[in-house]
Parts: C-alpha cells; sequence; structure tokens
C-alpha cells in the first residue's frame, strides 16, 4: 500500500497519534488469537518495521518463491526409503502403495558422503534427483505444523497444545500459512507479516505489493497492511478500454479515460489533478476510492509494461530462449496434464516478474504458486505417475530461469502442503495425515542433503504414529519458516516473533546459526 | 496536539466542501419538492431494499406527500415487516421442480448453483426486500461460509432424499430471515443450534471435557459469540465509547476463563439425528436445530459475564439458555450490534449520538422489550441522521434544488454483491428462457465478496477496517466514538478487484448482457444470457447534460458536483458528435461512456 501524499496526511502521519491509531487497529483481530502473548507480539510489529529500516535492510536482492502443493501430497512416496532394511518395512506398510527400489532413483541422504544412508526419490523426478546431486536442491524430511515440540507422550496426555483441527484441508493449510495452528481466527500469514517488515526498506514505490501470486489470494501473503498482488499466468488483470490516451480506443472508452486520467487538451478545464481518480475530494471516502483505483490500474499498467511481449526496455518483451525454452518444452508435452502446464506457465511469469524487479524498485519478492490434486484418497500411483514428472521438470525450468537471470543464489523455493497422507493404504489410496517431506531449490542453499529427520522406520505403531501412519512432525514449520525469514533478512529477535509467534518453542532468540542450516549462516 | 489536529480536519471538511454540491433546476415549486422526496425515496430504499427502482420510488415518494418522510417511510417497515418471508431453500426447491430436477442430490446440472441462483433471484425479485436486505447484513453479523465441511457437498444422507448436505447453508439463511422481525435473542437463539454454525466454529459434537486425559471442550464458539456476535471486546457506553480504568485504558469484556466455561456451557450438541445418548451418532444432518445429548454436556456451575455464576444442569438446553440470556444482558449488546447493523445499512461511522438512539431502542422498545429487531430496524432507517447524509436545499432563481453529500463520516463504500443487485433492480431484464428466473452464479465479478462465500467468520472485512491513505490517519470529529474512522468495504478493494470490477461494469454497459455457465452435458456447456435494458438513459443522451443529470439522479442520488458533471458531459459532447438527426449508434456510445465513466467514480462507488 502506498504511502499518503498530501500534506494533510503527511502532517498526521508524523504525529505520534498516527501510531496511537494503527495500534488500536490491532486489537480486534489479535485478540481473535486468544493468546496475550502473542497478542503482544502481533502489537509490536507497526514499531519493529521502523527498526528494521534503521537496521540498514540490506540493498541486495532476495526472493521466495512458496509452491504450495493443495490436498495434501503423499510425500512418503515422494522420498522414500532407499536402503534395503528400511525399504522391506516400508513395503510392509505401504502395502498396494508400495514403490518397488527399481522404481526409485537413490540418493545419499548427504551428498557429501556418497556411501552414506541412502533414500529414494521417485522416479519421475529425475530432474530433482540431478538437482539434488549438483547441490541445488534439499529435502526436509518430515516437517508439519506444531505449536510446541510434541511427542506421542505430550501428545496423548494433551500436555503439548495441538494445531486445531488436525488432519483436515482447511485448518492444516491455514496453519502452515498463518505459523498459528493454535488459532482459526487468524487472518494474516507469515509472508504477510514479513512483507509488512520488509515493504519500506524494500520496496520503496510500492508500484505493486511485493507479495505476488499467482491465481489467486492467500492468507500466506496477506498481512496487515500488505495484500498480495494476484496475477494469472499471462499477467495482471488489466482494466479494459483503458489507455493513458484520451484520443485512441472506442470513443466511449475515450470518455471514460479522459475523465479518469484529465486532459488539459479538451476546452482547458480538466487537468489531471481535477481527474476522477486524481482529485483530492474532501471527502476522504472519495479520495481514497479515487486512490485506490488509481493506484490499482497504474499497477496493472505497470506490471503489464515491465513484464509482458509488449512491453519495452530491458525487462519487458518476450523471454530469452534460454528461459522460456524448457518452458515452453513442458507446454508442449503431450504426457505432462493440463495443471501441470499450467503450473510451468504460473513459474515462467514469477520468472518474468524477478526479471522485472528493477523496474519495480523492489529488491525482495514473496511469490506464491499453488498445484492443485494431490488429494489421492485413491489411484494413488497412477496419479503421481502422472503428476510428478512435470512437477518436476517444471522446477527445474524454473531454476535454470533463475539461472539464466543471475539470481539463482538469490531466489530460493520451497515446497508446502496440507499435510502428507498414511503410510497404511486405503485399497488404492492414502488418507489425512500431518508430518510430511519437501523440496527446497536454489543456488544459496546447502543442497544435496536431506535435513530434518527422515524415520528409520515407518513401521506402524512406531514411536511417532498416531495410527494409521500418520506422523508426528520431527521438524515443525515454524523453523522451516524461520529458516527462510532469516535469511530473507528477518533479525533473530523480536522481529521475527512478531512474524513467526510459536518461534520461540522452536529457536532461541539471537542464536547465530540458522534453526535447521539449509540456507549458509551471515 | 490533537485539539489543533481536530481544528484542521473540522475545517477541511466543513469548508472544503463548499462549492461541492450539485445542482439540478426545476420548472416548478411542486417539481423541486417532488424531486426531492424522490432522492429521499431512493436514498432510503437504497438502504432498506437491495436498491431502489423507480416504481417504488415513485409510491414511497407520493406516500411521503402525503404522510411525510418518516411517518411514510415507517409505514413502508411496517409493511415489508407484514409481508410472507421468501424463503430459500423454498426458492432452490421451486426452481429446480420448474427445472424438472427433483433430486436433490442429482448433480448431473451441476444442482449447487441453484443456491445462489436462489439468492440473486431474491435479492433482485423478491418483494420482502427488507427482510432480504436484513438477512443479508445478519449473516455479516453472524458470520457463516460455504467452506465448511462438506457444505457444498451434493449428496443426501443415506435414506434422507429431502435433507442434502447442500441446503445447510440456505436453511441457515432462511433461519436468519425468520428471526430478522423478531428479537436479536432469537437470533442468537437459532444462530447457535444451527448445525451450520456447529461445524464452522466446532461446537457440535463437542462433549465436555475429560481432565483425566487432558481433554478440553473446543472454545471456539464460546469465543466468538461474544467478541464478534453480541458484546466485542471492550466495555461499551451506550454511545458507542469505550469504558475506561482509572489509568484510562479499555476495559477487556471477558478473560479465557468466562470464555472456557462458555465453552463447557455449549458441550453436548450433536445433529438432529442424533440418538439423545451418544454425541457422535446419528447422519449428518445440516438442516435442522441440533439436539443436547445430556450425556456429553458438562454439568457443573460455569462462571460467566457480569460475575453471574449458573450453576449448571443435566439438562444442557437449560444451560445454553442460561449462557445466552448471560450474554444478552450485557449492556454493550445495544450498542454493540446496533453499530454493526447501521455500519450494513447506513453508514461506517455513526455518531455517538446516533448509536446511542439506536441503542436506547435497543434496550427497550417502548415496552420492556429489548433487541426487538423491527423496532432497531426503524430506529436506524429513519434517524434524522440517516437522512443527513444527503443535504437537500431548496433555491429559487432559478428554482433548484441542491443536493450535497454531506462528507467522509456520512458515507459508506458500496458492497460489490449490492451494488450489482442493485444495478440488476433497475436494468435487469426478466430472462425469458428461464421462465424470469434470474439464475446468477455466486460471483459474477471478482469482487472477494459473494453470497456464502465468507472466507471466514471474521466476514468479508472487519468493522474496524481502515483503508491506507487519509482516513487511517485522520481523526473524526467529536461526534465520532473513539475518533476512529473507518471503511470496512475497502478492504475488498485490492488492485485486482478494483480492475476486475471496472471490467464487469463496463462489459455490462457495453454488451447489455451477461452470459452465466450453468451446467455441462457431455462436453457441451448450458450458458444463460441475461440482459440489460438502458433504452431510457439512451433516449436521455441526446443531451449530454441531461444523460449525467439522470445518471447522477438514479446512480448517484444526486451527489455529483457541478464540476464533475460538467466535465463529464462536454467530454460526452466532444468525444461523441451526434448528427443532425442522432443515431443509435451514437446514443449508445454517449450512453456507453457515461454510464463506464460514473459507474467507476467515486460518487457512485461511496454511497451516502
Amino acid at each position: 500500500m502506498s504511502r499518503n501524499h498530501s500534506s494533510f496526511d503527511s502532517i498526521l502521519e508524523r504525529d505520534s497519534f498516527a501510531r496511537r491509531r494503527a495500534f488500536m487497529k490491532f486489537t480486534g483481530g489479535c485478540a481473535a488469537l486468544g493468546s496475550t502473548s502473542v497478542l503482544s507480539q502481533l502489537l509490536n510489529l507497526q514499531l519493529t518495521g521502523s527498526a528494521y529500516a534503521q537496521g540498514g535492510g540490506g540493498s541486495d536482492y532476495k526472493a521466495i518463491v512458496c509452491v504450495f502443493l493443495n490436498g495434501g501430497i503423499d510425500s512418503f512416496n515422494m522420498l522414500t526409503p532407499y536402503e534395503n532394511a528400511e525399504h522391506a518395512i516400508y513395503t510392509t506398510v505401504r502395502s498396494t502403495l508400495a514403490k518397488p527400489k527399481s522404481e526409485l532413483l537413490p540418493i545419499p541422504v548427504d551428498i557429501a558422503s556418497p556411501g552414506g544412508r541412502k533414500l529414494g526419490i521417485h522416479n519421475g523426478m529425475p530432474e530433482i534427483q540431478a538437482l539434488y546431486n549438483s547441490g541445488k536442491a534439499a529435502f526436509l524430511a518430515n516437517v508439519g505444523s506444531l505449536v510446541v515440540p510434541t511427542n506421542k507422550t505430550n501428545y496423548n496426555s494433551g500436555s503439548a497444545t495441538k494445531p486445531l483441527g488436525l488432519f483436515s484441508h482447511a485448518d492444516l493449510i491455514q496453519h502452515w500459512q498463518t505459523s498459528v495452528p493454535q488459532s482459526r481466527s487468524q487472518a494474516s500469514g507469515w509472508g504477510g507479516r514479513m512483507a509488512d517488515l520488509l515493504t519500506a526498506v524494500h520496496n520503496p514505490t510500492d508500484k505493486i505489493s511485493i507479495n505476488i501470486a499467482l491465481g489467486s489470494l492467500n492468507v500466506f501473503q496477506t498481512g496487515n497492511q500488505v495484500v498480495p498482488y494476484v496475477v494469472s499466468s499471462s499477467g495482471a488483470t488489466l482494466p479494459s478500454g483503458y489507455s493513458r490516451s484520451n484520443t485512441t480506443g472506442a470513443n466511449y472508452d475515450q470518455i471514460h479515460n479522459t475523465v479518469i486520467n484529465g486532459s488539459t487538451g479538451l476546452n482547458g478545464i480538466y487537468p489531471p489533478a481535477d481527474s476522477a481518480l486524481g482529485a483530492l475530494y474532501s471527502d476522504l471516502l472519495q479520495r481514497t476510492m479515487g486512490r485506490y483505483k488509481r493506484r490499482s490500474i497504474d499497477a496493472a499498467q505497470g506490471f503489464y509494461d515491465n513484464t509482458d511481449n509488449a512491453g519495452t526496455g530491458s525487462t519487458g518483451g518476450a523471454l530469452p530462449a534460454s528461459i522460456s525454452g524448457p518452458f515452453d518444452a513442458i507446454s508442449a508435452d503431450a504426457t505432462i496434464p493440463g495443471s501441470l502446464k499450467g503450473f510451468a506457465a504460473n513459474l515462467s511469469m514469477v520468472a518474468r516478474v524477478i526479471r522485472a524487479r528493477t523496474a519495480f524498485s523492489q529488491t525482495r519478492q514473496i511469490f506464491f504458486v499453488s498445484l492443485g490434486g494431490w488429494d489421492h484418497h485413491d489411484n494413488l500411483l497412477t496419479n503421481q505417475a502422472s503428476m510428478l514428472p512435470g512437477f518436476s521438470k517444471a522446477l527445474n525450468a524454473f531454476y535454470n530461469a533463475t539461472v539464466q537471470l543471475g539470481v539463482a543464489d538469490k531466489v530460493t523455493t520451497f515446497t508446502a502442503s496440507d499435510f502428507a497422507r498414511t503410510l497404511s493404504a486405503n485399497s488404492t489410496g492414502s488418507d489425512h495425515a500431518w508430518g510430511g517431506n519437501h523440496i527446497i531449490l536454489g543456488g544459496a542453499i546447502g543442497g544435496g542433503k536431506v535435513y530434518g529427520t527422515y524415520p528409520e522406520s515407518l513401521a506402524l505403531n512406531g514411536e511417532l504414529d498416531l495410527g494409521r501412519g500418520r506422523l508426528i512432525p520431527t521438524t515443525s514449520v515454524d523453523a522451516y519458516n524461520a529458516e527462510l525469514a532469516t535469511w530473507f533478512g528477518v533479525p533473530n529477535s523480536s522481529m521475527l516473533t512478531d512474524i513467526l509467534p510459536n518461534v520461540r518453542n522452536f529457536y532461541q532468540e539471537g542464536a547465530s546459526t540458522r534453526p535447521i542450516g539449509f540456507l549458509p549462516s551471515v | 496536539m490533537r485539539r489543533c489536529l481536530l481544528a484542521l480536519f473540522a475545517m477541511l471538511s466543513l469548508f472544503a466542501n463548499s462549492g461541492q454540491s450539485g445542482t439540478f433546476i426545476v420548472a416548478s415549486d411542486a417539481a423541486q419538492i417532488r424531486l426531492m422526496l424522490e432522492l429521499r425515496a431512493q436514498q432510503f430504499l437504497n438502504r432498506a431494499t437491495f436498491g431502489a427502482k423507480d416504481s417504488e420510488i415513485a409510491s414511497l415518494a407520493d406516500s411521503m406527500a402525503t404522510l411525510g418522510i418518516e411517518a411514510a417511510c415507517s409505514k413502508w417497515i411496517d409493511d415489508q415487516f407484514a409481508l410472507p418471508t421468501t424463503f430459500h431453500t423454498q426458492t432452490i426447491k421451486d426452481f429446480m421442480a420448474a427445472d424438472g430436477i427433483t433430486l436433490y442430490n442429482d448433480n448431473a446440472k451441476n444442482i449447487l448453483r441453484y443456491r445462489y441462483h436462489a439468492w440473486w433471484h431474491n435479492a433482485i425479485t423478491a418483494p420482502d426486500q427488507l427482510k432480504q436486505r436484513l438477512a443479508w447484513a445478519l449473516i455479516q453479523i453472524c458470520v457463516v461460509g460455504e467452506g465448511g465441511d462438506n457444505f457444498n457437498f451434493v449428496e443426501i444422507p443415506t435414506g434422507q432424499p429431502s435433507k442434502p448436505y447442500w441446503f445447510g447453508m440456505s436453511t441457515y439463511y432462511d433461519m436468519l430471515l425468520n428471526r430478522c422481525d423478531d428479537r436479536y435473542r432469537d437470533v442468537l437463539q437459532d444462530v447457535t443450534y444451527h448445525p451450520i454454525m456447529g461445524v464452522w466454529l466446532s461446537s457440535i459434537r463437542n462433549p465436555k471435557g475429560n481432565p483425566a486425559i487432558g481433554t478440553f471442550p473446543d472454545e471456539n464458539y464460546a469465543r466468538e459469540i461474544m467478541q464478534l456476535m453480541s458484546i466485542g471486546l471492550n466495555e461499551l457506553n451506550s454511545d458507542g465509547t469505550y469504558k475506561l480504568d482509572q489509568n484510562g485504558a479499555v476495559i477487556p469484556t471477558y478473560n479465557n476463563d468466562i470464555i472456557r466455561d462458555f465453552a463447557r456451557a455449549f458441550t453436548g450438541l450433536n445433529y438432529a439425528s442424533g440418538n439423545g445418548t451418544n454425541i457422535y451418532s446419528g447422519y449428518t444432518n445440516y438442516l435442522d436445530p441440533m439436539m443436547m445429548t445430556n450425556s456429553a454436556h458438562d454439568t457443573g456451575s460455569k462462571k460467566l459475564l457480569n460475575g453471574q455464576t449458573i450453576p449448571g444442569s443435566t439438562n444442557g438446553n437449560i444451560d445454553i439458555t442460561g449462557a445466552l440470556d448471560n450474554i444478552y444482558a450485557h449492556p454493550n449488546v445495544a450498542p454493540f450490534i446496533s453499530r454493526l447493523l447501521i455500519q450494513r445499512l447506513v453508514r461506517s461511522n455513526p455518531s455517538k449520538a446516533y448509536i446511542s438512539r439506536v441503542a436506547k431502542i435497543f434496550t427497550d422498545n417502548g415496552s420492556g422489550v429489548k433487541g426487538d429487531m423491527r423496532a432497531v430496524v426503524k430506529a436506524i432507517l429513519v434517524d434524522s441522521e440517516a437522512w443527513a447524509s444527503i443535504r437537500m436545499t431548496r433555491l429559487r432563481s432559478p428554482t433548484r434544488l441542491v443536493v450535497t453529500a454531506a462528507g467522509t463520516e456520512y458515507g459508506r463504500m458500496v458492497e460489490p454483491v449490492v451494488q450489482y443487485a442493485s444495478f440488476f433492480r433497475r436494468y435487469g431484464v426478466p430472462p425469458t428462457t428461464t421462465g424470469g428466473r434470474f439464475y446468477l452464479n455466486a460471483s459474477p465479478g471478482t469482487w472477494n465478496q459473494a453470497p456464502y462465500r465468507s472466507p471466514s467468520v471474521f466476514n468479508f472485512y472487519l468493522p474496524h477496517h481502515q483503508p491506507s491513505g487519509g482516513l487511517a490517519t485522520a481523526v473524526g470529529s467529536r461526534n465520532i466514538p473513539n475518533g476512529d474512522l473507518f471503511a470496512p468495504e475497502f478492504q475488498l478493494l485490492t488492485a485486482v478487484v478494483s480492475n476486475a470490477w471496472q471490467n464487469r461494469s463496463r462489459s455490462d454497459v457495453v454488451n447489455e448482457y451477461i452470459d452465466q455457465y450453468l451446467f455441462t452435458t457431455g462436453t457441451t456447456n448450458t450458458n444463460v444470457r441475461l440482459t440489460f435494458d438502458f433504452s431510457n438513459e439512451k433516449a436521455k443522451a441526446v443531451s449530454h447534460t441531461g444523460l449525467v443529470e439522470h445518471l447522477d439522479m438514479v446512480l448517484c442520488n444526486g451527489t455529483m458536483t457541478d464540476d464533475f458533471r460538467t466535465r463529464l458531459s462536454d467530454t460526452i459532447a466532444a468525444k461523441v458528435v451526434l448528427s443532425a438527426t442522432p443515431t443509435a449508434n451514437q446514443l449508445r456510445d454517449r450512453n456507453r461512456g457515461a454510464m463506464t465513466t460514473v459507474m467507476n467514480s467515486p460518487y457512485y462507488l461511496i454511497r451516502y
């Protein structure tokens, strides 16, 4: 959201009263959290924005890309046991869903020790295996939303506060995105709160939000001030018939454009400052409406100019073949389902926006790309065999794009999903569970390694199993998020706690190492 | 410092408004009065219905001429409440029957759409407009959304052909329609027992705690009924200002202990299909009020609000009654709910005096009844401040009516869904292909707002949302409780919605129709085309000033300024020059340009 422009507004903004007002604004939503400590933490967010700015912030460019796999991917078939003993247990537990070793691509849990323990990657994902082996991809094992460190004892005794609505899609999606799993009424996501903190420094012109969503609004990117800018794989929602010129296009559109843009040429009475959207209405509702509409039009136009084929300059125009080639190949591949082609097109648009970062004057960008169709209550094996190859190719094409753009070590892509699925089968599919395995991708990460704890035994009724192979996560989403947030520039201080209210249950304030370690320490 | 700012703001808001009026020249004194009454009738009907229509404006203006403005509106409200209620579940059944669909789980025709068809059709055509509008206001206070588990499940429980899951949302809406003219206590009663609410806020199949294994009742509903549906977070005076403690701090209305005891009071509810002994028994019934399973109810005493303790009963329904009575007795209910209803119906920032007057009627309708919705709604809609949003001055030489929007504190951004319904009420042509039924889908536009699609219990927007820009930092006049100015509906207006909404209106005005998808047979899609009739506007377009003045009247209630009208009409005249005998295309294009401009201007999107 842009700052105010009129002198009237700035007088008030400079006054401390404005800060009290901003404070008041938070009371309703936050009290809903039902925890006074969480409440007070989120209230601090307003103040830490300026603290962050005073810290300098950093002028380097970074982006994170959240790939959300809607429906709950069965990630224990994406990353499987491979050692003979482990694989034998896996085969027993998964029964009809087990993949034989011949259908698995082996990887060492650490490429620095090629002879050590091995896991298997789904054979539809050779590109991910190659990225892993070259140190550009990593896995995080058995991660899920937690309020506090949880085991079977404190889970069953009730002494561990549990995420609400465990095993339901809506709740667990919400938990991943808010990082406040003890609340259903949390309206902001951690990516949004992070953008609240970073916007002033890293998005000074605020032409468009630094939170850019492909497809739809989402909680993850919704902050207390920042809302995601939503674009499709073909770009922004442009106003039809709009032109900066008042003399082109249909005559009726010219009428509209003249009145909203203003015109000094028409009878000399209509300067832009008096246009319908530019006028300084004394009525603040009318004024706000004019500004919102003006800004929305300009944002879409700016997005279009800087990212689309029609644009000009170094960031406009078509993506070079070195970037678009792999995406085009996916689009042309008849074996890849439409949803995956759409996913690849969305990632291609992300590449376009990254390419336009300088035009937008953005030094941080947070992207959200979702991909549905993972709720495989049946036909798991055939469905995954159909979907994972396109998924792997699309991620690879995107990594290649970041290399071509020279930002491979500045863009970190990570996957998330509602939950993993029960290890035991229901005939041909699996049901909702909890902890699961995820992919992290990028030039900055310490790749070629499986982080977290991949259980050595997936046997039912093991120490993590809540029944049917619903595993208690051994790494919290908070640790995962804190790893990304601190790399992104959020200090491991109260600022991080503002963004991730539960994080201190998993990560000490002031700790100099990152909570998981897949991103380098500063 | 604050005093200075107040003075600065007052100067800007009062004096800057001079020259912001719109002038209507009329032929006679009688015409002057008639225009004034019509604009007043329209102002009222835009709040009390889903949008004023010419025939209804004329009839209410007639009545105003006879009875006086307030008495006529008072009578109109009485007449509306006397009308039979148009229930949405029945509308769905009627529509499906008309289309020859008899099974409520037969999804070959994509039948979930009838939920939205019924909503839009009733918003556009139902005679009991006031009730329809109130239900729409109430579902934004006692919020549910169709994202709840299986709410959109086009299936029936085994052996229950008349109780499909997907009817649940509409029965909830019907419940609000049924109760919108009773006491607000009745609203809370039925909301608490509705299975859709039970699932939405997890109060269904919520058994008493078992300390031995560390389980506790779910607190979700207990918290939200207080925070959002009755008393709010902080103690209020009857004018909506915060009560303050000796340190000048606001006073919370409840703490976690109280929530926990309310949660215990709400334990034991199950579907109406349960057997009464096992809280998990019975099929999923989203239609009928939940029933109590006493064996799963916490029978201990509960410490509730106002320091009151209820003894706890082996009959869980008695505890729930006690809990709801306890909430309802809280003095916050009157100012809290009054303010929310004023925000939905009239303006975003009601004054202390306005809240106070409505809260007084809420507390006692004059016959000792609290929360009488008929009296409360009347108090809101005919209050002197409701009219004051638009000032009308009758002047002579020439005889004219000068119309002025009263400024920031008197307006609100129109809700997109209400805007679209009002557009259909004025311009929509009953489609012959569907027997006159308006088969609109949930979201004909990208608005972040659609019937039944609230994303969370926090509604589409928060009542205290402040958009960035002047409003968030401005200080309200001393009439405004606590000094804060809000504009909830702006929370919808993302950069995407703003442009998409603009595209919706441009497309409708230019094409003169909107197509809605209905269902797919094989690979063939069936759509319905809904057309708009702008013949009146096109006829007026022979005069560029006449067209703009007309649009000011019917779309902006006269609140355009003379400056804006002049600029728009000059632009129209310059861009579409008429032939000696104007062609149909010239008149059409003038109207296209004029309407798209007006409908995307602050004068149309901010309502007074």
